[in-house]
């Protein structure tokens, strides 16, 4: 199995343009739509942000809340079609790496090519997918409830290129 | 006069614990019927077809044992209750006693709070992933029966409706199934369960094709089962796949029902369900 090491440096952009199935370790940020709204508007309005974007990779994701004794609760990609319009913006700001579920159209992945990749996740088996999950912290946007942008850190989490 | 009813009381506070029990269960586990197809389909599938959906049945298992949602969206949350016309609470009504039951249990079940007050500000987050969204029925009985669909929004954000004139064939209605799936793509995690309602008024059309996903629900006959056989088929010719892998079934099951309807209309709605199919029962 393939295994890439997070960040996605511009070394590893190139290295890894290979589709497949691939394996991630590191630390991701887990962002949807009113977080990519709001960082959105932030940028445009001059505000700086409390985390940085350089050489992230998002997750397009809201985990279900942490059960008592677990680092976090179900967690798997929602529709990476509804932060579409973000993605070259973000990519702009130095992201390098996007998770998510569903195709994007031909536009935006022309866009993005040698920026960024685009990694789907498998959908509807979160439960699974949280046992890759080794540490969980809400970083910003808590009043977004299940839309607050998290930091994770994951170890051998199964994605497609 | 007709004869005197005699009522069945059932307290409001065991209809609250129940409903808080049934959206936690019903979030840990995939639905049984769903199960039992994944497990019959999966032995006609290639090695790439059986490892996906391998996937859904650990996943299942692992969110059974630990109390951990199927899938993170564990919905909106809507209900059927049909009610027996000789069924009275102690107190108050049965749509407050599901709400509270889902605001307990989505606290103490630790499931996702996907719901907020205003579409249009996105805020605030209703915090208990109330209001749930509750159709009621008055039966004859004694009985109060209770189905809870937690829907997802990738796949409610791609149910379809189309009006369709009158004198249209039946070819044509299956490939508009078919074209709405194949426009849907993978993005609301396939295998697919279909739910197809055919007639009845617009709302009445998309209302019963959610409902159907619940199967209980649908029309069971010959023309049915061969009308959604040649749907099933068309799909698949999609290759879509589970995960949109292209390997396995891109819809798994489709559900009809045929509503009576006006001369002058045809209408046909899609709802679809994601692979992770959740459905609770209550009969009280």
């Amino acid at each position: 199995m393939k295994k890439i090491i997070l960040p996605l440096t511009k070394k590893l952009l190139k290295k890894n343009n290979n589709r497949g199935l691939t394996e991630i370790s590191g630390d991701i940020l887990v962002a949807r739509d009113q977080a990519h709204k709001r960082i959105f508007d932030s940028i445009k309005s001059g505000l700086n942000l409390s985390f940085p974007l350089q050489n992230q990779t998002i997750f397009f994701a809201g985990p279900s809340p942490a059960p008592p004794g677990k680092i976090i609760g179900s967690i798997g990609p929602t529709t990476s079609a509804r932060m579409e319009k973000y993605m070259p913006f973000m990519v702009e700001m130095g992201v390098t790496g996007f998770i998510g579920k569903g195709q994007l159209t031909c536009g935006t992945l022309q866009k993005i090519k040698g920026k960024a990749l685009y990694f789907t996740a498998f959908g509807g088996v979160a439960a699974l997918l949280s046992k890759y999950v080794v540490k969980s912290e809400t970083i910003a946007y808590s009043d977004l409830g299940a839309e607050a942008v998290l930091k994770l850190t994951v170890k051998n989490f199964p994605v497609i290129i | 006069m007709s004869p005197k009813i005699k009522f069945r009381t059932i307290k409001y506070s065991h209809i609250v614990k129940k409903i808080a029990a049934l959206c936690a269960e019903s979030n840990y586990q995939l639905d049984n019927n769903y199960i039992k197809l994944i497990n019959s389909r999966k032995k006609t599938y290639c090695k790439k077809a059986k490892y996906l959906a391998g996937l859904l049945l650990k996943n299942n298992q692992i969110a059974k044992k630990e109390k951990l949602p199927i899938c993170q969206d564990t919905g909106v949350c809507v209900f059927y209750a049909e009610i027996g016309n000789k069924v009275k609470l102690d107190r108050g009504i049965i749509s407050d006693a599901i709400q509270e039951g889902v605001a307990n249990g989505y606290k103490t079940g630790y499931l996702r709070k996907s719901i907020v007050n205003d579409p249009l500000t996105r805020l605030p987050n209703t915090g208990d992933n109330t209001p749930a969204f509750i159709y009621t029925e008055i039966v004859l009985g004694s009985k109060l029966k209770i189905w809870f669909l937690p829907k997802g929004g990738g796949s409610e954000n791609v149910t379809a409706l189309k009006f369709f004139e009158p004198t249209t064939d039946e070819t044509n209605i299956i490939g508009y199934i078919s074209d709405t799936i194949k426009s849907i793509g993978s993005k609301a995690c396939p295998p697919y369960k279909l739910g197809v309602c055919i007639g009845g008024p617009a709302d009445y059309c998309v209302m019963t094709s959610k409902k159907i996903l619940i199967d209980e629900f649908a029309d069971k006959n010959k023309r049915i089962n061969l009308l959604s056989k040649k749907i099933l088929e068309k799909c698949n010719n999609l290759k879509i796949g589970i995960q949109g892998s292209g390997a396995g079934d891109t819809v798994i099951k489709v559900n009809i029902k045929l509503l009576p309807v006006h001369i002058a209309m045809l209408p046909v709605s899609i709802s679809v369900s994601c692979n992770a199919v959740r459905i609770g029962r209550l009969e009280l």
